[in-house]
């Protein structure tokens, strides 16, 4: 007779009633979410404005006596696409919080939500004025000589131009999930490739990147991932954590924020279509843009499933920089995950948190 | 006596009980053997709980069938998810995108020129500032801003030129 592997009759009830106990808190979780939904608290970590410069600010994190390390940290978020309290999401969960608890001097530059009247910002203008007059802002008030810049997805690029151009300011830097060689770009470099994208037509006709045309370019990035996320959330409605979880990271990531004109341009043309950062072909402030001047140490963390900047894109900094302390670390999760999550906090914070640590003494 | 032995047991006494549920219901009705439901219902459920056994056995399923069913959509996504991708990522794609977003910007290209040509006139006729009007003044107050900082920037440069000397001074005086 076949041995027939069932479970025993024991455990059968024991799920079926733990499954139905389930649903009914999905289902009133679920109403609660509809009939009731509350404004997530974002970016509770306490902060201080620095400085503010048109619609960039710079804020400062933490309390003088929980400061342990010399060097302080800059951290360059992505300007446009999204907001940056993706890393202070909410107590427990915040990627500053964690940075701030581990002893430094953070301070995070928040680049703004532009509007029509900056559409003459270019990239160039974003490095040699708006970074200058930050990272200035940082050294005089943490009293130190330099400091370490940590770039996060665009912000990586702008940062390791403003490294290239100013390396007797930065100590350490750090790239997490940034993009460096645009030509292993993934999905954005062949849909922008010149051949088939006119973007001076969009920018011409629009003045700037509007945010429903960055929504629609990502959501076309993987066309899936919302059936995905409300799948998932309608399996996990019963735990409260993973509901609180959601609904704060739903409201990031269904916030876009515009481009400013100019800036997309020159961003998709000399990097996407020209690719000119890793060929050392770019002028900034009539100055070329030279990776090879970076000799500080340098870490790179790539996500292995990170469909926006695969990890090949952003560990081309290792072998463009002259440094010799430099390690490149990929680890899984996508472009997110480094950045918010459990995973992020178990994986990612810890080791870039040593790292700069061990890094962090004013020479 | 083990699980798996226990579950034949039942296995088995509930097919003793349909067996002997059949017979007696057809004594009851009077009806000779006939056309036998349990015939046809009892290989396809074998034949499912053999399939079954087979995957549970491979370690690829979960005997949670709740579960099991979660793993088929998420795994049905992701098929989908790299289907689309696999198309997204060709050329052919691309160049489409590119003239649906062409043919998009010469539709909306003109209407956005007469919308904000008459949003223009209009405003001029009510005597109120346009939107460039405005913008233009925005960008006034940003390089009058950016102005101001190049001064703070100088004085700061100074103050620190002066806190040097003043140290050297000290320094040179104590010597």
């Amino acid at each position: 007779m076949t041995e027939w592997n069932l479970p025993k009759p024991g455990e059968l009830t024991k799920t079926l009633q733990e499954e139905t106990i389930k649903n009914i808190q999905r289902f009133s979780r679920g109403m609660d979410l509809i009939y009731n939904p509350k404004e997530p608290q974002l970016g509770r970590t306490p902060k201080e404005l620095i400085h503010k410069k048109n619609k960039s600010a710079l804020y400062r994190y933490g309390h003088g006596s929980d400061r342990r390390h010399a060097v302080p940290i800059l951290m360059v978020p992505n300007l446009g696409i999204s907001r940056p309290y993706i890393f202070d999401l909410y107590p427990g969960s915040s990627f500053i919080e964690y940075i701030v608890q581990q002893g430094f001097d953070f301070y995070l530059l928040d680049w703004g939500v532009f509007g029509e009247e900056d559409n003459g910002l270019t990239f160039d203008e974003c490095v040699t004025k708006i970074l200058p007059v930050m990272a200035r802002k940082v050294l005089r008030t943490s009293h130190a000589r330099q400091l370490t810049l940590l770039g996060y997805c665009m912000g990586s690029p702008l940062g390791v131009c403003y490294a290239a151009l100013h390396p007797e300011q930065v100590k350490n830097f750090v790239n997490m999930a940034g993009p460096i060689d645009f030509k292993q770009a993934g999905l954005f470099t062949t849909w922008l490739d010149k051949r088939f994208f006119d973007i001076d037509k969009l920018v011409d006709t629009f003045g700037g990147m509007p945010a429903d045309m960055v929504r629609v370019g990502f959501k076309f990035l993987k066309p899936t991932m919302d059936l995905s996320t409300f799948t998932n959330l309608w399996w996990h409605l019963w735990d409260e954590k993973y509901v609180e979880g959601f609904v704060a990271l739903n409201k990031w990531a269904n916030e876009y924020t515009p481009f400013p004109g100019e800036f997309f341009r020159q961003w998709v043309k000399e990097f996407y279509q020209e690719n000119k950062l890793v060929k050392n072909e770019l002028i900034l402030g009539g100055r070329r843009v030279e990776l090879s001047r970076i000799r500080c140490p340098v870490l790179v963390v790539g996500a292995k499933q990170d469909y926006i900047v695969p990890p090949e894109c952003a560990r081309a900094l290792i072998d463009a920089v002259e440094s010799t302390d430099k390690e490149y670390i990929e680890l899984p999760g996508g472009h997110i995950s480094l950045i918010a999550g459990r995973g992020a906090k178990r994986n990612v914070w810890p080791k870039v948190s040593f790292w700069i640590a061990q890094r962090s003494q004013q020479g | 006596m083990s699980d798996g032995q226990m579950n034949q047991e039942l296995l088995s006494m509930w097919k003793r009980s349909m067996d002997q549920g059949i017979e007696v219901w057809q004594k009851l009705i009077g009806q000779p053997q006939t056309a036998d439901i349990s015939q046809f219902v009892r290989p396809l459920w074998g034949q499912s709980m053999d399939l079954w056994t087979q995957i549970l056995q491979q370690g690829a399923g979960s005997p949670d069938a709740i579960v099991q069913w979660k793993k088929f959509l998420d795994d049905s996504i992701e098929a989908w998810s790299k289907v689309l991708g696999q198309a997204m990522e060709t050329e052919g794609f691309a160049r489409a995108m590119g003239q649906f977003m062409d043919q998009y910007l010469n539709t909306v290209g003109p209407i956005r020129k007469g919308l904000q040509s008459s949003n223009e006139e209009f405003l001029k006729t009510m005597n109120l500032p346009s939107r460039k009007q405005v913008t233009d003044l925005a960008s006034h107050l940003v390089s009058l801003e950016d102005r101001l900082e190049a001064l703070e920037e100088r004085i700061e440069d100074l103050v620190d030129s002066i806190s040097l000397l003043e140290a050297l001074v000290k320094r040179g005086a104590s010597a």
